[in-house]
């Protein structure tokens, strides 16, 4: 099984191949559209403005691309931090932009009342509803995250894991064959690690 | 709910770790960087920060292969920091992994680059090092090597106006002094800004954390010394902290005797 | 790229040593220790503190029990340690052993040796395991196997004289003071609990982060975890080093101990460095010598060559010839040694070497590999000066 880490401009693709290598998986860094064809999973991580990152895929042609593996053909696709904002209906990073469009949602700005910090920094603790062990696992437990915008998603069946700061946030999302994340597992060490080798073992 | 985090510092003199008192020069060799990583990693500590605190002054970039090794021992957030002047220099960091980047000197001459940085790389990589000293006039002046009077709260309320993700709060009087946090700074420091602070400078007991968390808002803190030095690790230092109602993130291990 | 690394005026210690201070003069903080013992201090003075001190400890004639505790190793410091305590000054010691990871043959013969001077030796013989399931941990953490006998060695003894309820202890060499280190800690002639943290090589790493290591419990590590504070306070715990009061001289002390049964290393020098009378009790300490060296980017050799220039036995000139013959070659006989102990492969045990190969002070290639010189040794990016 091999891996494609989408290499689009936005960051940090060196701590993911880490972490997958540690789990024992082969992947690349590549924007090169054959590479990520023949790939059995795709990996969108991010870090940055959702203008820059749209903008960047553009360029390189990923956007058709992306929704035509991941969309259309279904490949297992994981989203990290930005790379999961990115897949909303559109983003407000600075201004109002067109997102992938493939989970219904916005990505808007975390308010801050009196007293709350942004950007979201640090560890919290997600919650999920859903019964299937493969959320389970992850209940209760404390996972990295780093942002200044949350996706507000449409359909909240969709949503797999939440988590408490301004109000309660969108965590994780799931639709088909896509599962998106806005905290780093990379980041977040075993917890971190035992999420990851959940979803992509389904597909090893 | 957020939990306050409790962050090892490792400073670095361009090859190997170093532990400053005051700032002072004369600065005490510690080790080897990569086995302060690992036991640190070991540890599951909230995060890391790295800082090469000569390079501004040598006019250096921080030794790439150096940082490269330390962040492979790491499966936690790493923080980079020294002689920071261009975005290539923060490309370079984050290219080889680090999760956020720190800028001190380049703020003081050029702001502006702040906002540079955070349109490229997003705010949330950006932490800006802010170093208070406090004189015998008993006001709180920004420490900097460019000789410069700059009063510390009106620098850091033009800088609030810049896009950043984080601060690092450090006191200078208290630096490896192991004699506690400055309260006072800390509390004057949190009107001016609501943006997440990074409290460092004066940790030598658990007592010093339990006085810092229940005298402020901070939600994170950092230290050295205290963990190169004394008995104390990062779990009984989250433990003070929790003993006066903070939230903190404890991964459990079998059973831990009392010493 | 080559860097510079600054050197002592008079020894060959580098900038590198952790806690080794410089003064403006370029004298490095062990041979001020070391001018200040052979003139800064009065050394009857201290011989007459030291009577006053241990007198008060001492039993009386009829009581039974032991006046104080030694920690030994079979070494040839602690030997004379004992030999001292009994001999000149008429005290009834017990002798309290942590035997090191793997004891060589010399090593045990020299142990038995102490008990035949006339002294009672608890050797604590340890849980096998769970010190080798640290071993391994202490390579692959902190890079160095020798961490559990590190605490081992200061723990334990501390330990049995709180349950046995014994005051005084009896340490040898204040390290700081014959090898560097800050200035504060020289004068320091009592060895407290935190001494131990900030001196003790514990590289960072505690007890507690051993918990779950190999699936080892808190229990299982029991001898290692230091008495409670209070503890201390009821023993009323004084540890005080020897080296503090008398002139600590290791030559002089071997010729002493090899009147009363101590062996050395008859065929030729230990492994990384030019003498053969240090380090004969343990047969792996040359994989510890050689993990300093990739660290810091010196080794055992030039700690013996600037005691001898500083005991001025050597010339700086003669210690650095000896230094570049000696220091930091690849340790293959302890490699192969730590093979067999731990069940890591070289490959492992290598891959282990370079990640704490500093690749500021060593040539490392292109392809992120360190150079080797024909023999298997490191290139280095200084020159020793």
């Amino acid at each position: 099984m091999t891996i494609a880490i989408v290499k689009y401009g936005m960051g940090n693709v060196a701590s993911v191949q880490k972490v997958l290598k540690k789990l024992g998986y082969t992947s690349i860094i590549t924007d090169d559209h054959t590479a990520i064809k023949q790939a059995n999973l795709i990996l969108l991580p991010g870090v940055g403005s959702f203008k820059k990152g749209m903008e960047n895929l553009h360029n390189s042609g990923l956007v058709e691309l992306l929704t035509e593996e991941v969309l259309m053909n279904k490949k297992p696709f994981i989203g990290i931090c930005l790379g999961m904002q990115l897949v909303a209906t559109h983003g407000n990073e600075p201004e109002r932009i067109e997102g992938l469009g493939w989970i219904d949602g916005e990505v808007v700005k975390i308010e801050s009342p009196k007293g709350l910090r942004v950007p979201h920094l640090g560890w919290n603790t997600i919650t999920t509803t859903n019964s299937d062990e493969l959320y389970t696992s992850s209940n209760h437990k404390d996972y990295y995250f780093i942002h200044s915008y949350h996706f507000k998603a449409k359909n909240p069946e969709e949503v797999t894991f939440t988590v408490k700061y301004d109000g309660v946030m969108v965590a994780a999302l799931q639709k088909d064959n896509m599962y998106v994340m806005q905290f780093h597992p990379e980041k977040s060490q075993e917890a971190g690690l035992g999420l990851l080798k959940k979803i992509i073992d389904q597909y090893a | 709910m957020l939990k306050c985090r409790v962050i090892p510092v490792l400073t670095f003199n361009g090859f190997a770790l170093v532990k400053t008192k005051g700032f002072g020069s004369n600065a005490r060799m510690v080790g080897n960087a990569v086995q302060a990583a690992k036991v640190y990693n070991s540890r599951n500590v909230d995060e890391l920060v790295f800082l090469d605190i000569y390079a501004s002054d040598k006019n250096k970039k921080m030794n790439l292969q150096m940082a490269r090794l330390i962040i492979n021992e790491c499966y936690m957030p790493v923080t980079l920091g020294g002689g920071i002047k261009t975005l290539k220099d923060i490309e370079d960091l984050l290219a080889i992994g680090a999760d956020k980047v720190v800028l001190k000197n380049k703020i003081i001459e050029a702001p502006e680059f702040i906002n540079e940085a955070s349109d490229v790389y997003g705010n949330q990589c950006i932490t800006l090092a802010i170093d208070a000293v406090k004189k015998e006039d008993g006001q709180y002046y920004l420490y900097n090597r460019l000789d410069r009077e700059i009063l510390l709260f009106e620098f850091l309320t033009k800088i609030n106006d810049y896009n950043f993700g984080e601060i690092i709060l450090t006191s200078v009087n208290n630096d490896g002094m192991m004699d506690g946090f400055d309260i006072e700074l800390v509390q004057q420091v949190e009107k001016i800004t609501n943006v997440p602070i990074v409290v460092s400078g004066g940790a030598g007991e658990p007592s010093h954390f339990k006085e810092l968390f229940s005298k402020t808002n901070i939600e994170a803190v950092a230290a050295a010394s205290i963990f190169h030095f004394t008995r104390y690790t990062p779990r009984d230092l989250k433990l003070a902290i929790q003993s006066v109602g903070r939230p903190v993130r404890l991964i459990e291990r079998d059973y831990i005797p009392k010493n | 790229m080559d860097i510079e690394v600054r050197y002592c005026s008079n020894c060959l210690f580098p900038e590198t040593k952790p806690d080794l201070h410089f003064t403006d003069e370029g004298l490095c903080s062990a041979c001020i220790a070391a001018e200040s013992k052979d003139k800064g201090i009065d050394w009857s003075q201290r011989e007459k503190d030291f009577h006053t001190i241990i007198d008060s400890f001492r039993l009386k004639n009829d009581e039974i029990g032991y006046d104080c505790l030694i920690p030994v190793s079979g070494g040839k410091d602690s030997t004379y340690q004992a030999y001292f305590m009994k001999e000149i000054c008429g005290m009834n010691p017990l002798c309290v052993c942590f035997e090191t990871t793997k004891v060589t043959e010399l090593g045990q013969r020299n142990l038995d040796n102490i008990s035949k001077m006339g002294i009672d030796v608890i050797h604590f013989k340890k849980n096998h395991n769970a010190y080798r399931a640290m071993v391994k941990e202490g390579f692959i953490r902190v890079g160095d196997e020798m961490w559990p006998n590190h605490i081992g060695i200061f723990t334990i003894p501390i330990n049995i004289a709180t349950k046995f309820k014994i005051p005084l202890i009896i340490w040898g060499e204040n390290p700081q003071q014959e090898y560097g280190g800050p200035l504060e800690s020289i004068e320091k002639n009592k060895l407290t609990r935190r001494w131990l943290e900030e001196f003790g090589g514990l590289l960072g790493n505690r007890i507690q982060d051993m918990i779950g290591v190999d699936g080892l419990t808190a229990k299982e590590l029991t001898p290692y975890f230091y008495p409670s504070d209070e503890e201390l306070e009821a023993t009323g715990i004084t540890s005080i080093f020897l080296g503090h009061y008398f002139f600590w001289d290791a030559r002089k002390q071997l010729e002493v101990v090899k009147k009363h049964g101590f062996e050395v290393k008859e065929d030729g020098p230990v492994e990384g460095t030019y003498t053969n009378y240090e380090n004969l009790d343990e047969e792996m300490h040359g994989l510890h010598d050689y993990l300093k060296f990739v660290k810091y980017g010196f080794g055992r050799a030039t700690d013996h060559a600037c005691i001898d220039i500083r005991n001025k036995r050597l010339t700086r000139n003669e210690g650095l010839e000896l230094v570049k013959k000696y220091d930091g070659k690849y340790p293959h006989l302890s490699i192969n040694a730590f093979v067999e102990y731990s069940g890591m492969s070289k490959e492992e045990i290598d891959a282990i070497l370079d990640s704490y190969t500093n690749p500021v002070l060593f040539k490392m290639n292109d392809d992120g590999i360190f150079a080797k010189d024909t023999e298997g040794n490191l290139v280095r990016n200084f020159e020793i000066k």
